[in-house]
């Protein structure tokens, strides 16, 4: 293994909304290395899209000289993703991560991007100082599918043993409820 | 194209050009295919039942929801719909901006006194919509029970 992580990849772009497909788009194919399952996959999308929107639209105010930048690495089974901007930050991170709390109704913002990436992903963390900037930290585990089934095949025989058993149990209960 | 019961050769000439040449254009017009841009956003508009149906090919994050708010706003103003619908049939993916768009066409809808649906939502817009309450205002067809609703 070189260094801590076992993959790393860092990306800097504008603060326009159309950048924000390619973002998601690139950091899910840095992802399907690891052999993610379609949910997973659309999970992590959705929560960087979350992400990368609220640093366009919060941090930087829909000012698009700003840079929005991601690391995303990957460690044994897990993806951690940072998505940090420089722009105006958070002044009450509590109150910000509170489910249909928005500081812009005006623009149709729904107040829900904290809760829907904190519950599309295992961990999410965000730090935020007044005029320095957001940094939003997402860990989700991707199930290794692949080691399942490999337990699966190495112990076939001792599953089906067992299978056996619980059948004759399950059938001999079944015997002596009939009897009374 | 007669002069003194004789043909006017010149102008015939020029008469027969011109249908060869139209003929031709029409010929070409039906082999080569006409490769327009497809559009992401796509509204219908049925005049006899007054409803504004809008259709997307496009993974809705805060950008293509712009797009969506622009076109609707302007077309409820035009026709004033008693109904519209999202079909949102083949969409993989939605974000929270998407959530603000369809609660604010819902306000406006309804203070025009409308109606909002929502059709053809795969699971994982469905699970948005629930946790952001959406579904408990807005009438959510899914692609299941549309399927359910065909064979009852």
């Amino acid at each position: 293994m070189k260094g801590l992580f076992d993959n790393e990849m860092k990306l800097e772009f504008s603060s326009k909304t159309n950048n924000e497909a390619f973002a998601r788009i690139a950091v899910a194919a840095f992802v399907s290395q690891l052999d993610p399952t379609i949910d997973e996959l659309s999970d992590i999308k959705t929560a960087v899209s979350e992400a990368v929107t609220n640093c366009i639209i919060h941090g930087y105010g829909e000012n698009s000289d700003g840079i929005v930048k991601i690391e995303a690495r990957i460690f044994l089974d897990t993806v951690q993703i940072e998505i940090s901007d420089t722009g105006k930050g958070i002044e009450d991170v509590e109150m910000a991560m509170r489910p249909l709390y928005t500081s812009k109704p005006d623009l149709e913002r729904s107040g829900m991007g904290f809760t829907i990436m904190e519950s599309f992903m295992d961990e999410m963390k965000v730090e935020s100082a007044l005029g320095f900037g957001t940094k939003v930290f997402l860990k989700k585990k991707i199930t290794p599918k692949t080691n399942e089934e490999n337990i699966y095949q190495d112990n076939i025989e001792y599953i089906n043993e067992k299978k056996e058993q619980i059948v004759d149990e399950d059938y001999k209960e079944l015997k002596a409820d009939t009897n009374k | 194209m007669e002069i003194n019961g004789k043909k006017d050769y010149n102008n015939y000439n020029l008469f027969l050009c011109k249908k060869i040449f139209e003929q031709k254009i029409d010929e070409q017009m039906k082999t080569t295919k006409v490769v327009r841009r497809r559009e992401n956003v796509v509204t219908d508009y049925e005049k006899e039942t007054r409803t504004l149906i809008l259709r997307v090919t496009e993974e809705i994050d805060q950008h293509i929801a712009d797009k969506i708010r622009k076109k609707l706003d302007s077309e409820i103003e035009i026709y004033s719909p008693r109904k519209v619908v999202f079909d949102f049939n083949g969409i993989e993916f939605m974000d929270s901006s998407g959530i603000g768009m369809v609660l604010g066409r819902y306000k406006l809808v309804k203070m025009l006194g409308g109606t909002l649906e929502i059709i053809n939502v795969n699971k994982r817009l469905k699970r948005i919509f629930e946790m952001s309450g959406v579904s408990r205002i807005i009438e959510i067809k899914d692609e299941e029970s549309e399927k359910n609703e065909r064979v009852i």
